[in-house]
Formats: structure tokens, C-alpha cells, sequence
């Protein structure tokens, strides 16, 4: 196995280096937090997503850390499974009522909500798959450190979480021909 | 902040309405920077708090040897100090014990002289240990008796009692041990018992009517004992250490 670029920030992290771990909660916190807002839209939730993840950081940091090889997925590993528990919990999830919005965003957000509530019903491997290749821009191989899937797998699970996207968006509502 | 624009959004298979709203997605409102940095400020103390733990879950025997041995300011003053509050301790306790050593009946610390010699005879983990012990406070209980006596008081009778139950004791030892090993301990207490008869004696005041017969007893055992050990530990253990103490 390759060493990580990101092993001596692992190293100095390990050592509860408060510097260290400053620079890794201003580079990663904001990607867990886009994350975990772009399918709860909760800033709260967000905020509690975030503070759960870094906090189950600090305690692999010092207890399993030896297994640790990458900061970033594991931190973006524990916001999907986060985000996954909270959705489980949630009875249901209903779309916002559409009286909320102004006239002027209302088509907008309605297409942001539709996007949600489809992210939501999806299973969680074909979320995580749309979060970070099609939100985040990741590239294939830290997809598959996060996933934990072999790369070569990838480029079908992106082909098949699209078209179960694109089903959903079409059962929620469909799509009114012009 | 927001990732920059995504190639993939391009990919074949994205027809157009579900990368309209995929794109919709990527817009996030900016972070709350209060609340923001009141998370940051917990995480950071948080790794401080681990940060002073840690250490000492990962710390090897010789990391926790070598920390010991570390130098550090105080450390010197600090074992002084507990060196000074062990020893005071440990003398004020031998103090103690020397004191109750010269306790006579009577007296407040004689309690805690009986209790002190009964520790040591229940600690005792041989019968020769315990027959030694049973003869050293027989004999302070005689020289007990016969100090008291020097002064014009009498001994109570629980002094003589307890003497007679040391020298019962010990007789009880010696049938545990080897021929050899009891005969050498018989002979002992022999002696002893001499001892015993000839301060009683010597008494100014007087002794419970019945000591000079225990004693008589006690010696007509250790004959026994020298003559026949098998008969003695026989005898004695079908009779029972009874025989050998006052009868009521």
C-alpha cells in the first residue's frame, strides 16, 4: 500500500498536535457539513453531523488510528453513515409545504426539494455515490476508500444511482411535457 | 464554499432535468459562523482533554519507568516529605509497641498488648513458631505477676489464667511436630514451668489457690511427652487442652 501525501498531517493528528487538528477541522469540516446540509437541509443538523463525526475522529486518532489512512474518508465515511442514521430515524419525510416559498424562488426550491426528498429514499450506497462524485467531485479512488469498494466496480454504481435518481425525481413528480 | 464545476454533470447518462437538479443540490447557504466556530472551539477542546489522556493509555513499562525516573521540580521536596511522614509513622508505631511491651495488667495499653501477641501467634505459620511464641508470653505473663507483686499488689487471677492458656498453647503446638522436634520443645517448657513454680513461690502475695497444681500438671504432661509421644498426642487430643488449664 502506497503511503497517503495526507500520512504526515495523519502522524502529527495522531500526536493530538492542536494545530494539526485545527488545519484538518477548517479543511474538512466544511466538506461533512455541505454534505450532510445538502440532504437534511438542516444548518443544525449539519452542525450536529459534524461535531459527532469529528468527534468519533479524535477517539480513532488515539484508539484505532494505526488503521487510519486517509483523514478525509474516513471523516466523510462516518457523515454517510451519520446522515443514513438519521434518515432511519426520521418516521417520514414529507416535502415542505410549497406556501413557504416567494413567488420568485419557488420553482427553484421546489426542484432543490424534489432533489432531496429523491436523495433521501435512495439507498445509502447510491447517495453516497452521488454526494461525492457528482456534488463533491471526488475522484474514483477516494469514492472507493470511502465506499470501500474496488474502483472498477464504480463507474456502474454511478451508471445505476442516476437512473435511480432520475426515476425518483420522475415519482415524486413527474415531469410535465412543455 | 462550493466545489468548482463538476465535469461529470456532463456524462452521458445525466439526462438534463436530473442535472438541473443535481445542480440545484451543489448551492449551499454559508455556514452560520458563530455557530461555526462554537463547534470548532469544542472539537479543539475536546482533542486537548484526549491529548492529556492519551499518553498514559499508550505508554509502554519502560515509557512509565522512564517517566518515573524523569526529574521534575518538587519531586525531591515531595519525597522527602513522605519519607519523613513514613518514618514518623513506623517510629510512633514501634513506640507503641515498646510501650505496651512494659504494659502491666491494668493498664490502658495492656489490651492492645494481648491483642498485638494474639496477631502474632495467628500469624504464626509452623507449630515450632507457635509454641516459641506461646513460651515468650508465658513467660512475661510470670514476669508480669511477679512485677506486679514487687510493688505489694496482687495479680488477678486472669494474669495466672492466661499464662497457664500460653503454656497450653504451646504444649497443643508441640504435639504437631516430629518426636525429636516436640521432645526439644517439651524440655523448654520444662524449664519454663520450673521458672513459673519457683516465682510463685517467691510470691509475696498471694497466687489463686489452684496454680501450683496446673503447673504440677503441666509438668506431669511434658513427662509424658518425653517418655511417650505417641501416648502424648493421643492423650491429648482425646482429653482435650482442658487438662491443662484451671479446672472450674
Amino acid at each position: 500500500m502506497s503511503i497517503s501525501p495526507e500520512f504526515p498531517l495523519l502522524q502529527q493528528a495522531r500526536a493530538f498536535d492542536l494545530q494539526t487538528l485545527s488545519a484538518v477541522y477548517d479543511r474538512y469540516s466544511p466538506v461533512v457539513y455541505r454534505c450532510a446540509y445538502r440532504v437534511l437541509n438542516d444548518m443544525q443538523l449539519s452542525e450536529d453531523c459534524v461535531a459527532e463525526v469529528f468527534g468519533q475522529l479524535l477517539h480513532a486518532l488515539g484508539s484505532k488510528g494505526e488503521r487510519m489512512h486517509d483523514m478525509e474518508s474516513y471523516l466523510m465515511h462516518g457523515a454517510l453513515k451519520w446522515i443514513d442514521t438519521h434518515l432511519q430515524r426520521q418516521s417520514q419525510h414529507e416535502l415542505p409545504s410549497e406556501a413557504t416559498y416567494l413567488p420568485h424562488e419557488r420553482h427553484e426550491r421546489i426542484e432543490a426539494e424534489d432533489m432531496r426528498s429523491a436523495l433521501q429514499q435512495m439507498a445509502s450506497d447510491q447517495r453516497a455515490v452521488l454526494l461525492l462524485k457528482f456534488l463533491e467531485g471526488w475522484d474514483d479512488q477516494q469514492i472507493a476508500a470511502v465506499l470501500d469498494v474496488p474502483t472498477i466496480t464504480l463507474h456502474e454504481r454511478y451508471k445505476l444511482a442516476l437512473q435511480e435518481l432520475s426515476s425518483r425525481l420522475q415519482d415524486i413528480r413527474p415531469e410535465v411535457a412543455p | 464554499m462550493n466545489p468548482p464545476e463538476l465535469p461529470s454533470l456532463t456524462l452521458p447518462s445525466l439526462d438534463l432535468r436530473t442535472a438541473r437538479h443535481l445542480e440545484k443540490l451543489r448551492r449551499v447557504p454559508i455556514r452560520d459562523h458563530a455557530v461555526a466556530t462554537k463547534g470548532r472551539n469544542a472539537f479543539l477542546t475536546q482533542a486537548q482533554s484526549l491529548r492529556m489522556q492519551e499518553p498514559s493509555i499508550r505508554l509502554s513499562w519502560y515509557e512509565w519507568l522512564g517517566r518515573l525516573l524523569k526529574p521534575r521540580p518538587g519531586l525531591l521536596l515531595r519525597a522527602l516529605i513522605g519519607v519523613m511522614i513514613v518514618s514518623s509513622v513506623v517510629i510512633a508505631m514501634s513506640g507503641l509497641a515498646t510501650a505496651t511491651q512494659f504494659s502491666l495488667p491494668g493498664s490502658p495499653l495492656y489490651s492492645l498488648k494481648m491483642v498485638l501477641e494474639n496477631t502474632q501467634i495467628a500469624l504464626a505459620t509452623t507449630a515450632q513458631t507457635r509454641a516459641d511464641l506461646a513460651m515468650i508470653y508465658a513467660y512475661r505473663r510470670i514476669k508480669e505477676i511477679e512485677a506486679l507483686d514487687n510493688t505489694g499488689v496482687a495479680a488477678p487471677v486472669d494474669a495466672f489464667v492466661r499464662m497457664h492458656r500460653q503454656m497450653a498453647y504451646a504444649f497443643e503446638s508441640a504435639a504437631l511436630m516430629s518426636d525429636a522436634e516436640m521432645q526439644q520443645t517439651l524440655q523448654e517448657m520444662d524449664g519454663q514451668l520450673l521458672l513459673q513454680e519457683e516465682i510463685v513461690r517467691r510470691l509475696k502475695t498471694p497466687a489463686p489457690l489452684n496454680t501450683s497444681e496446673v503447673l504440677e500438671r503441666q509438668r506431669t504432661w511434658v513427662e509424658l511427652g518425653l517418655v511417650e509421644p505417641q501416648g502424648y498426642r493421643e492423650q491429648l487430643q482425646q482429653l482435650g487442652v482442658e487438662q491443662l488449664l484451671p479446672r472450674k
